[in-house]
């Protein structure tokens, strides 16, 4: 770099920076989290994380956010795989350069964008979801929102990424040299009209993901998803969607997945919910192949399934007895979608059936004042032993308590 | 439209709370775009019966300062942070804040326990000056607050 582009960059940030640095926020967050579970073996994990984060009004009407954080983990198994301690991890969670133009076409029109590290999630969550490098903007008009979406994935840790499209992803996964995800590109368009129908929303995205590693396989995916989502009255919320991946790792396949949701809401009634899920995703089995999303994620909580080749039903019920306590519990019902042995694997040799097991959790969730939480789950996976698993295949414990401060 | 509502909300805390402030107050503070220590230690001090209706300004900031709720080397006529804003409020109706306030009951803390409770709303900053309507605003948002913790 030359003198010249330095003093130009220089004079730049000595005009910009009191514009921006005379409303700035910032903070630190410091969280606790130890978390069990037993099954055959006793499994422990320690993990805290301080965050700092810094938040100001930057030039041309933007907006930066940043944040980063140290994490600690320590894990604990009984199990030959034995204890391992992650002592120190910086990383970035969010930068994020942010920015609106209002009243761009007409008077109730609103341009928003954004570029650098941010969280995006399709409309499901099921396809893509965390933190992804990249740009968005979303155009909303009227009662319609027009969205799209362009990033890498290449940059985020591997644990955040929780890329498993092919076995050049399980094999990055697995490497304990290799800190980043898999290189991979994605781009995302979507449209969602509000009150189309009544209280009834309509929407649908397209998202594409494009394999730019090096790896023996090349696996790439395009997902299309369209739903409905609305209001049935003034208690009940529902929505409804699917997903139709089709892709090509050497042969062309083809995968769904599709969801639903209804819950009742009662908010004078000690703030009271009642929710029925389903969610499905397809196996390898006859025209379908296992659905692989551009980030995982678990169907459960305290069962070991990832969201493919399953299908979860399930009612959870939450309320909140005291003020700033709330509490929560419920149960799922889990199938595997294909003959296949399903993500957690462990299946006995002449399994037959679909049926997977039970899931039951519980939890609590403690606001101690404005900037302290305390919350505490637990549950337990049931597997099907009559026909599925071996006999003496143990119940699966889960319990997991954290704290959270702001300063 | 926003007028008329910030208008009615106004005409409420009037009925309600300030009942004696006069119309030319409010009508001066809803058009300010940066209210000052004085508007911000009338407000305030009337709304939460610290202070005579019949007083005016400049005797409203005096009781602040004699309150000791006043910004360090403030004076009536600097225009108010958001941050200062919140400790006033905060100190005025007497809420309890969060565990750092409890600690640190300063302007920082206080603004955070106030986006806590979404009495400031939107996207902010400590910094950020107050314009009249966002002041009547965040009062009618404290009362619904206290109302509700007592």
């Amino acid at each position: 770099m030359n003198r010249a582009v330095r003093a130009s960059v220089a004079a730049l940030f000595i005009a910009c920076f009191p514009a921006f640095v005379s409303t700035w926020d910032y903070g630190l967050g410091f969280s606790d989290q130890s978390s069990m579970v037993v099954e055959d073996d006793f499994n422990a994990t320690q993990s805290n994380r301080a965050r700092a984060w810094f938040s100001s009004p930057f030039p041309a009407g933007m907006r930066l956010d940043l944040s980063g954080f140290y994490d600690f983990r320590g894990t604990y198994s009984t199990a030959d795989t034995g204890s391992e301690i992650v002592p120190l991890r910086l990383d970035v969670d969010r930068l994020e350069l942010a920015g609106t133009f209002a009243d761009l076409l007409t008077n109730s029109s609103v341009l928003r964008y954004s570029v650098g590290r941010a969280d995006v999630s399709d409309f499901s969550g099921r396809v893509i979801s965390g933190p992804s490098d990249g740009a968005h903007a979303e155009f909303a008009l009227g009662n319609s929102t027009y969205r799209a979406w362009g990033g890498y994935r290449g940059l985020l840790y591997k644990e955040d990424a929780r890329s498993f499209l092919d076995i050049d992803d399980d094999s990055n996964y697995s490497d304990d040299d290799e800190y980043f995800a898999p290189s991979r590109a994605f781009i995302g368009v979507g449209a969602r009209f509000a009150e189309l129908l009544g209280a009834q929303d309509a929407g649908a995205e397209l998202w594409a993901q494009v394999d730019l590693g090096s790896g023996s396989t090349k696996t790439n995916t395009v997902y299309f998803e369209p739903y409905l989502e609305g209001r049935l009255g003034r208690l009940f919320r529902w929505r409804a969607w699917t997903v139709a991946e089709a892709g090509s790792d050497g042969d062309a396949f083809f995968a769904m997945a599709a969801g639903t949701m209804l819950r009742l809401s009662v908010p004078e009634l000690k703030g009271f919910r009642l929710t029925q899920t389903m969610s499905w995703a397809s196996g390898s089995d006859g025209n379908f192949k296992a659905f692989t999303p551009l980030r995982q994620g678990p169907v459960g909580s305290a069962s070991p399934f990832s969201f493919s080749d399953i299908l979860s039903v399930g009612m959870d019920a939450s309320f909140s007895p005291v003020r700033h306590l709330s509490a929560k519990a419920g149960g799922s019902a889990l199938y595997r979608s294909s003959d296949n042995p399903p993500s957690g694997g462990g299946l006995r040799d002449d399994a037959v059936g679909k049926f997977l097991g039970l899931e039951v959790s519980s939890g609590a969730s403690l606001r101690v004042a404005s900037d302290a939480t305390l919350d505490f789950s637990c549950g337990m996976f049931a597997p099907n032993t009559s026909d599925m698993y071996p006999e003496g295949t143990k119940i699966r414990w889960t319990a997991s308590l954290s704290a959270s401060l702001e300063i | 439209m926003n007028r008329m509502i910030i208008v009615a909300a106004a005409s409420f805390l009037v009925s309600v709370s300030v009942s004696a402030q006069s119309n030319e107050f409010i009508d001066g503070l809803l058009e300010t775009p940066a209210v000052t220590l004085g508007q911000v230690s009338y407000l305030v001090l009337v709304a939460s019966d610290n202070l005579g209706e019949d007083a005016d300004e400049a005797r409203a900031f005096e009781q602040l300062e004699s309150l000791g709720w006043a910004p360090s080397g403030g004076k009536a006529g600097d225009p108010v942070t958001l941050a200062a804003f919140s400790s006033v409020l905060m100190q005025a109706f007497g809420l309890k804040g969060g565990l750092m306030y409890s600690f640190f009951p300063n302007r920082r803390y206080a603004y955070r326990e106030l986006a806590s409770l979404q009495v400031i709303q939107g996207r902010s900053d400590p910094g950020d000056r107050v314009d009249g309507i966002m002041a009547v605003r965040m009062l009618g948002r404290i009362f619904d607050v206290t109302g509700a913790n007592r």
